[in-house]
């Protein structure tokens, strides 16, 4: 971010005590840093504001920074149009009106407690050989496949299977993605605005 | 969260056995449920089987739902992670779409043309949602379909606003690059 002359704190006068008068300066300018205010936003940083900005979502002091930026720089005045353009254009992704009623719900629900109850009553070793024949079907289905050079897909059976178990499946999907989403790297230069990484 | 919030109320109610709390809660929120998955998996035969599937998950088990998230918001996830399970299924996160579900629905009072071209628009669309990766996918799917702030997506996704402000700015970046042709070309 570059900052004009008039916000340089001078430290090293401070520090070297020459001029005692100079301490409220050097506390408004550090105010003036920290805050940001005084300072002329680069288009990196704006460019960053723009999606928040059009969403309604930005800090107004930071809209103000935002608004002054783009009056002066033609560029990010481009990129918030074509960005306002292709939100605007994702709305044409119309509504579906859902086919399935109440009824369809618990008439799933009792199959679905159906099949519980079948694996609930069936013995263990049978739930175990079950799942065995299904990775096994699993296994030879994907040597197929790939011999075939065809992306490798589990068989419907297996899927039914594990479906039904419930084998290897997390509760909560979406947790999962988040913490992995933490730990994978930074692909672009803006680390220090990806604060959904460590 | 508000404790006013009636859907509080409701989920309560069918905890304690109140069919007919199930079925309000069912009519109030179906549609918001299906488009959720419809917009984010771009399939529509998937989202309705999804959109159940969220469904017979409350109604199987209600006890799920504990009082220390909005409804709305646990809802959401809990429609999320069925979106999640239904990609994991199909073992790749790029939709292909089949031609007969992506069409959108057209304005009679267009022109020919200009319906084809809306509905080549509407497939490229749905085309380049389903290549975000998965969680700005959702991000973007609740904050420009569902129009939910940011501070509600950070709650459904339990993290924090700035992660959620990080996400839409590249999933936007990435619908800006994939959709410029079309965006430049209506203008």
């Amino acid at each position: 971010m570059s900052r004009t002359n008039t916000d340089r704190i001078p430290l090293r006068e401070f520090a070297q005590g020459k001029k005692l008068d100079y301490a409220p300066q050097v506390f408004t300018a550090t105010l003036r840093y920290i805050s940001g205010k005084g300072t002329h936003m680069d288009c990196r940083a704006a460019k960053r504001l723009i999606p928040a900005f059009l969403d309604g979502e930005l800090q107004a002091s930071k809209a103000a920074l935002l608004n002054e930026h783009l009056t002066e720089c033609s560029s990010c005045r481009a990129e918030m149009v074509a960005l306002k353009r292709t939100m605007d254009t994702l709305g044409i992704c119309s509504c579906m009106e859902p086919t399935f009623n109440l009824t369809d719900i618990k008439a799933r629900a009792a199959e679905r407690q159906t099949k519980r109850e079948w694996f609930s009553l069936a013995p263990h070793w049978a739930t175990a050989l079950g799942a065995a024949v299904a990775i096994l079907i699993g296994a030879v289905g994907g040597i197929g496949l790939s011999t075939m050079n065809q992306p490798s897909q589990p068989p419907a059976i297996s899927i039914a299977v594990s479906d039904v178990l419930n084998l290897g499946a997390s509760d909560d999907p979406l947790a999962d993605l988040m913490v992995a989403s933490t730990s994978e790297p930074s692909t672009t230069s803006d680390s220090n605005w990806r604060e959904d990484r460590p | 969260m508000s404790f006013d919030d009636p859907d509080i109320h409701l989920i309560e109610a069918f905890q304690r056995g109140d069919e007919s709390a199930f079925a309000t809660l069912f009519e109030r929120h179906r549609a918001r449920v299906m488009n959720v998955a419809y917009r984010f998996l771009g399939d529509k035969d998937a989202a309705q089987d999804v959109a159940q599937e969220v469904f017979v998950k409350i109604y199987t088990s209600p006890k799920a739902y504990r009082p220390d998230m909005a409804f709305q918001a646990w809802l959401y996830r809990v429609a999320a992670n069925a979106c999640f399970d239904e990609l994991r299924k199909r073992k790749r996160s790029a939709i292909i779409l089949p031609e007969e579900t992506a069409e959108s629905v057209p304005d009679p009072a267009a022109s020919p043309q200009a319906q084809a071209d809306s509905s080549e628009l509407a497939r490229e669309v749905r085309s380049a949602i389903a290549f975000l990766p998965e969680n700005q996918r959702i991000a973007v799917v609740l904050q420009r379909y569902e129009e939910l702030s940011y501070q509600q997506i950070a709650d459904v996704m339990k993290t924090s606003v700035a992660a959620v402000e990080s996400l839409l700015f590249r999933a936007k970046q990435s619908l800006m690059q994939r959709l410029s042709s079309y965006v430049e070309d209506e203008h």
